[in-house]
This record gives structure tokens, sequence and C-alpha cells, in this order.
């Protein structure tokens, strides 16, 4: 077991220095001082910060140093000074970012996950009856509609037809949680829906799969009751893959947080990020690609080890 | 002794003459209801960008401030926006932004990919590993971050954007089709094959890549959907084809949403395309798979 999460660990740092990589080399690739030259463009900063934004880009570097000073700091846990807002650290815009952009994924993850699986057991349980075709269908609608298209006309109909319009500006969960849940919760319902119908659906071919193996046509044809049935053999053992979908799902979720977090104005990770490449803000753009890649990594690792604990078949090596 | 003399057969010549191709794919797809409708669907949106400009009623980018937000009508179908630009002719011409690109991102992507996965999973070892190691990377960043960070870098354009979504396409096909390909390489005839002395280049295009063309045509036909639906999100980010350029993303951002309440015609055009154009391709990719891939048969 603990081979397989160092080993796993391993593979999983090889890959975050790949990220790395092409994270440096695609800011890189801008031709020098271009770079800088975009920033200035606009006049909004001044000649002392071009020089500080050149040094922290490590622009006067050969790129080799430039890239050990960076991916230095990365390891030790820091990933430099925005080039933008000034006397601001990546890092604690990140973390500043990271409580709204947690809640709005966590709560999603509560109403979606549970929703799509129960659904999706439904669904494969009743296969081709009248409970299994609307289930189908709103599982591939949640596929086809993207979430902006969701979230625009929900905020359209809502202001037409109720007058209501969600809660504008920010208010921190420890500030006043009713007023931070009433924010986050069109956003919540609308990502809790996207990210349910891929789920639903896994889940329900899943459940068909395991209801045509033997060992459940033996132990129906043994006699045991049809709940004994569903509950021990067959959902136990679908439920199983339906877990390695999770690593999946949470770089999905974080996809499409992006979207939310602008449309409903939440000052999370996502917003943060989309600020950072219309500000051509680099650290940032890069630090925050880094993040994102961290926590996917982090999750896809979670999630393996979790598969071993919960499946006694698999042998973790 | 003639050696003309008819051959006696194994098995009893059928008494159905064996039907042709398209008439054996009809057979099956004439039971794929929802299958066939979606791909009118599709031929229908394809239909649209190829004779856009010629049905489209006004020019999608021409202001005409004296026609505002006005209200779907004989002279503007669909209304017009904040601009008096007609929505209408904004969404035909849009389609074609996002069929370009949606079909060019995947056949770019899942030609790339499809190459890179037969090689590495026939050659395998050290070479199998790097890449692999690669694709988790590229697979690491959530799809939207790494497209808003390459789009960023490279700006904003048609061709841009086909060169980053088939980036954000080829890791699935590349997975899916070294996975074939590993199973594939093992199996008899292909060992017969090299025993006759194919080359290598021979034993994987001639002999493994006919036999992962089902799943490559599986991938391709979701991926075209998803790739439409991945494009309007960054449109909508304002990360797509620059304005004034209509894309169905670009309408429904940005200054139309001030107008949205008191013109909800600009949500229900662009709103109404997106969504059928992804379901349609996504409910013919499960058609698709239905068919060519028999395990999956009804799941």
């Amino acid at each position: 077991m603990w081979r397989y999460v160092v080993r796993r660990a391993v593979g999983a740092a090889i890959v975050l220095w790949l990220v790395s990589i092409f994270v440096f080399v695609a800011v890189r690739a801008l031709p020098g001082d271009a770079v800088l030259v975009k920033i200035g463009e606009s006049g909004r900063i001044s000649e002392a910060q071009l020089d500080a934004a050149r040094r922290e880009l490590g622009l006067d570097d050969p790129v080799m140093i430039a890239y050990a000073k960076w991916a230095g700091g990365f390891v030790r846990g820091d990933l430099g000074d925005s080039v933008i807002q000034e006397g601001m650290s990546v890092n604690s815009r990140i973390r500043k970012a990271l409580t709204p952009t947690l809640e709005l994924s966590l709560l999603s993850a509560a109403i979606g996950l549970p929703l799509a699986i129960g659904l999706g057991v439904i669904s494969g349980l009743r296969q081709d009856t009248w409970l299994d075709y609307p289930l189908r269908l709103a599982a591939i609608l949640s596929l086809s509609v993207p979430n902006f298209v969701i979230a625009v006309s929900a905020l359209t109909f809502l202001s037409r037809r109720f007058a209501y319009a969600p809660p504008f500006g920010w208010v921190d969960l420890w500030d006043d949680p009713l007023h931070n849940l009433e924010i986050l919760l069109l956003p919540v319902l609308i990502s809790g829906f996207s990210v349910s119908g891929t789920l639903m659906r896994m889940t329900r071919s899943s459940v068909l799969e395991v209801m045509r193996q033997d060992y459940v046509r033996t132990a129906r044809a043994k006699g045991l009751a049809a709940r004994d049935v569903i509950w021990r053999h067959i959902l136990r053992n679908a439920l199983i893959s339906v877990t390695t979908l999770l690593g999946i799902t949470v770089a999905f979720m974080l996809s499409g947080s992006v979207i939310m977090e602008v449309i409903f104005a939440i000052p999370g990770v996502g917003r943060l990020t989309l600020t950072a490449i219309q500000q051509r803000d680099y650290t940032q753009i890069m630090g925050n690609t880094m993040f994102f890649a961290a926590v996917v990594l982090i999750s896809n690792l979670a999630v393996d080890m979790l598969y071993g604990v919960i499946d006694p078949r698999v042998k973790l090596r | 002794m003639t050696v003309s003399a008819p051959a006696t057969p194994l098995a009893p010549e059928p008494l159905v003459p064996r039907a042709g191709f398209l008439e054996r794919q009809w057979r099956v797809w004439r039971r794929k209801k929802i299958g066939l409708a979606s791909l009118v669907v599709v031929g229908f949106l394809l239909v649209i960008a190829a004779i856009g400009p010629l049905i489209a009623t006004h020019d999608p980018n021409r202001n005409k401030l004296t026609a505002t937000l006005q209200s779907p009508s004989p002279a503007h179908y669909f209304g017009t926006d904040k601009n008096g630009r007609d929505i209408y002719s904004r969404v035909i011409i849009g389609a074609r932004i996002s069929v370009v690109i949606g079909f060019s991102a995947v056949a770019v992507g899942i030609t790339l990919g499809s190459a890179i996965g037969l090689i590495s999973g026939f050659v395998g070892g050290a070479l199998d590993y790097g890449i692999q190691r690669v694709v988790d990377a590229v697979m690491a960043l959530p799809g939207l971050v790494m497209l808003m960070a390459l789009v960023s870098v490279l700006q904003p354009s048609l061709p841009s954007l086909i060169v980053v979504l088939s980036i954000w396409v080829m890791p699935r096909a590349i997975r899916v089709v070294r996975g074939e390909a590993l199973i594939t390489r093992e199996l008899d005839y292909v060992n017969a094959a090299r025993a006759l002395g194919a080359t290598s280049l021979r034993l994987m295009f001639r002999h493994i890549l006919p036999n992962v063309m089902a799943p490559i045509l599986i991938i391709a036909s979701v991926t075209v959907g998803q790739a439409i639906m991945t494009e309007a999100s960054l449109s909508f980010l304002g990360l797509g084809v620059p304005p004034p350029a209509p894309t169905w993303g670009n309408m429904l951002s940005g200054n139309n949403r001030q107008y949205m309440t008191v013109a909800p015609w600009l949500v229900i055009a662009p709103g109404v395309a997106i969504s059928i154009t992804v379901l349609a391709f996504n409910m013919f990719g499960d058609a698709l798979r239905d068919v060519l891939d028999p395990r999956l048969r009804g799941s």
C-alpha cells in the first residue's frame, strides 16, 4: 500500500513538473519584452514597476535560470508576486479566492453527486421504463446545455417573472452565513445540475453492466429478496466503478466554477484567473495554473487511494 | 481433370444476396430513430453554416441605431440587439464560426491524437511512458483553465482557437487509441503479419489502425459537440473570435447581458442554437457508439 502511495505521488510530481514546463514555456514563448510592452501599453504601469516585473518574470535571466528560480519558488510554496497588483503575492491572492471557490464546489458536489448517483441507479434498475426515459433525457440535457446558457436564461427568467435578482456583491461565509448562502444558491444549483449529467450516465451504465453479471443471476436464482440483490450485489459493485469517476469530476467542476464565478461575481480562483488573463498578470496566470493542476492531481491521487480502500479486490501495488 | 470445376462451398450460400454496405447500415440505423433525428439536425446545421450568407437577411455586423432592441417581427425574425443588429442573421453567421472551429479542431486533434496514440501503444516502453506523462500533464489542467491560458498567450482569433481546441481534443484520442493499440498489437493476425515481414509502419497503419477506427469515430462525434460548447464558453468569457464577429458565446455575454431582462430574445436564439447543436452531436455520438460498439449496446 505505502509503496503504491509513494510511487503514485512520485508520478504526480513528475506530471506537475511537466505542467510547470508547459506553463513556463507558454509564457516565455511571448517574445521577450513584448510581455512587458503589453502590460505597459495602456500606461498604467511606471518604469519602476516595469523593472520589477522584468525581474519578477526573470526576463533578464537566461531561460534555464529563470525557470529554476520560478520552479524553486513553487517547490517552496512561493509563487512570486503579482505583476499588476503591487505588493500582493500570488499566494495571498489565491488564498483569498480559495474560500469562495471551495464553497461553490463543495456545495455543488453535495447537491449534484448524490442526486446524480441516486437517479443514475434508479434509471439503470428501471431500464427502458417511463421512469428511465425522462431521467436519461435530463442527463443528456445536463451534458448538452452549457452552464452559462442555463445561468443567463435563469437570471433573465427570474428577473422578468419574479423581479428577482441574486444579491449583488460578495459576503464572506463567516461574516453573514445566510446572505452568503443566498448569493451562492443559484450558482450552486446550476453547477450541481451541470456536473450531474456525466456522472448519472456513468452510474446508469455501471449498474446495467453489473446487473448482467453471473453472480447477480445466481443471487436471484437462489431466491434472495430483490432488495438484498439490489443493495448488496448490484449497488456495492456498481458504485465502486463510479468512485473512479470522481477524480474527473473535480477537474470538470473547476472548469465550470470559472464560468459560474464570472457570471455571479463570486471572487474565486476561476474569476481571479480570468482577471489575471485580461490584465496579462503573467505571474498570477502561471501561479493559478499550477494551483489548479496541483488540486486536480492531488484529488486524482486521493480517489485512487479511496478505490483501493473500498474495493477489497483491488490491490494497490 | 478440370481445375475450373466449381468448388464445393464449405457452408451453403445464403439464399438472400449479401446486402451492400449502405443497405446494412440502413438496417441498423433505421431502428435508431433518435440517432437519425440528431443526424438530420447536424446535417441541417452544416447546411446553414455552408449557405449562411445566402439566407441571412441582414448584414450581421451592421448597426442600425433606429432599430435597437426590437422584438421578433417579420422584419427581424429573432429581434435586434442594442446596436440594432439583426439577431437572426447573427445566429446564422455564428453557426459558421462554431462549425468551422468545432470540426477543424476535432479533425486536427483526433488525427494527430490517433497517430500519437497508435505510436505510443505500438512502440511501448520509454516512449510510451513519456507520451503518457505528457498527456497526464495536459489533462491535469481543468479544460477551461488551460484553454484560457493558451488563448491568452496566442491571442484570440479563428486559427488560434482551432489550434488551442485541438490541443484540448488530442489527449482523449491519444488515451483511447493507445489503449486499443496495446490490445490489438498482441492479436494473432498482427503477429502473423509481422512474421510475414511487414514493417512497423505497415503494421500500425494497415493492420492496427482499421481496427481502432470505431472508437476513433465515436470520440470524434462526441467531441465535436463538446468542442462547440467549449468554444462558446471561451467566447462567453471574451476569449473567443473577437467581436464584432458574431459567435453564439459572445451574443450571450458582455454588453448584451444588461438588456436581457427587457429583451429576452437576446438570450433565446443563441442559447437555443448552442443547446440544440450540442444535444444533436451528443445524441448522434450515443447512437454511433451503440452501432459501432456492440459491447455497449443498450447501455
